[in-house]
């Protein structure tokens, strides 16, 4: 698992998701360090509802969040999973 | 399924609904290109209470969405279902690059006798950057230019004409435009000699260091070397605290007979003998330090620079 500060750009479910039973979360995210822009990843199963709150008040309070992940595929497919996510203060 | 960005106009549980097992929540949705106005979709079965929570976001936040949705029936009815609803940030212009700041100065070995070399560097978070563009203008506002730096780049060299005084800053570029441009500095770079050497040798180091007679402050011990022998050299620092100040510039020192020489220079405020503390608005912490010092020699027309920092009060 890689440790990141992004931020987040989108987040939301979808139904006709597959990488975990539902709900699919589905985010994509920014790494500040410029690793990666605009990539998607999955909510790993159990944490989808937990995550999508944090991402939200991310994104609604303009704050980074520090992620664990599986580092993403080249060229963002398949995505990876999220099995850590964060909202820092800064 | 059909891809939208919308506005959320309502959304909610309705517990007599029969598209979903409980619970049923339906969302209005107006789409931002004109497609469809005020027209309802239910939330596909499983991610009915996530949906509702992005929709009550974007709704306080009066955001729109993208919606991954099937095509609403004339008439909208019956309602269509919503599969895929993502809250979005829209993009914006990228953040102003931060902490601007000089490297370091040399006589452009390639460049005419009166050009000069400058490199600056700065930080900030990656904001999805196809470039900067460091801005920089004469005091007297006659001339003005720019170049640009690569995405990524903490940094870039730009040549310069002696003789003048520069202020200088830089700004973030990304699709959507260009940012606040970042904090501003000054330079004021001598003119150079018309005959420059063909190898400079005069070096320059700064470093924050204890004061002699006063160890319990600090101050900013300047040392050149390699000058010309007994020469007169002209010293001056940009002192970057809270915003940018200077140039300083500090009384002409001699050097010595090997052409080295040493300078102190101890801050601004004639109450404080020392760079700590730095006076601050109460609650506030001390702010990081930065120093770059020209020193230039009179007869050897040698310029060379150096930088010290970041240092904070307090912080050892």
């Amino acid at each position: 698992m890689a440790w990141v500060t992004c931020k987040v750009n989108e987040v939301g479910p979808a139904s006709d998701g597959t990488e975990t039973p539902a709900p699919v979360i589905y985010i994509n995210l920014t790494d500040i360090a410029g690793s990666f822009a605009n990539y998607w990843f999955f909510i790993e199963d159990g944490i989808q509802n937990e995550a999508l709150a944090v991402a939200i008040a991310a994104m609604n309070y303009t704050k980074k969040v520090v992620v664990g992940l599986d580092p993403p595929n080249a060229g963002n497919t398949p995505y990876t999973g999220i099995s850590r996510l964060y909202l820092q203060t800064s | 399924m059909v891809w939208y960005v919308c506005t959320v106009n309502q959304v909610g549980p309705a517990s007599d609904g029969t598209e979903t097992p409980a619970p049923v929540v339906y969302i209005n949705l107006t789409e931002t290109g004109g497609a469809f106005e005020n027209v309802w979709f239910y939330a596909a079965n499983g991610i009915q209470r996530q949906l509702l929570e992005v929709g009550t976001s974007a709704i306080a936040q009066g955001r729109d969405v993208a919606v991954g949705a099937v095509e609403p029936n004339p008439g909208n009815s019956p309602y269509t279902e919503v599969s895929r609803f993502y809250g979005f940030v829209p993009p914006v212009v990228p953040l102003a690059p931060v902490d601007f700041h000089l490297r370091s100065l040399i006589s452009a070995p390639m460049g005419g006798p009166n050009q000069f070399t400058l490199a600056v560097g700065w930080d900030g978070d990656y904001d999805s950057e196809v470039s900067f563009e460091i801005n920089w203008k004469t005091l007297d506002g006659l001339l003005t230019e720019s170049q640009s730096a690569a995405p990524n780049s903490d940094g870039a060299t730009i040549t310069l004409n002696g003789g003048f005084t520069y202020e200088l800053s830089v700004v973030a570029v990304n699709s959507v435009g260009k940012s606040a441009p970042s904090n501003t500095v000054t330079i004021a770079i001598p003119a150079g000699p018309p005959d420059p050497p063909q190898v400079s040798y005069a070096q320059l180091s700064a470093a924050v260091a204890p004061l002699l007679h006063d160890a319990s402050n600090v101050g900013l011990l300047i040392k050149g070397s390699k000058f010309a022998a007994n020469e007169t050299v002209a010293v001056a620092l940009q002192w970057t605290a809270f915003g940018s100040t200077g140039p300083h510039v500090l009384a002409p020192v001699t050097a010595d007979s090997s052409g080295a020489f040493e300078a102190w220079f101890t801050g601004v405020d004639p109450n404080i003998n020392g760079l700590c503390p730095v006076l601050v608005p109460p609650g506030q912490p001390q702010p990081a330090q930065r120093f770059f010092v020209c020193a230039s020699g009179q007869s050897s027309r040698q310029t060379v620079s150096a930088s010290a920092g970041p240092f904070t009060c307090g912080l050892g």
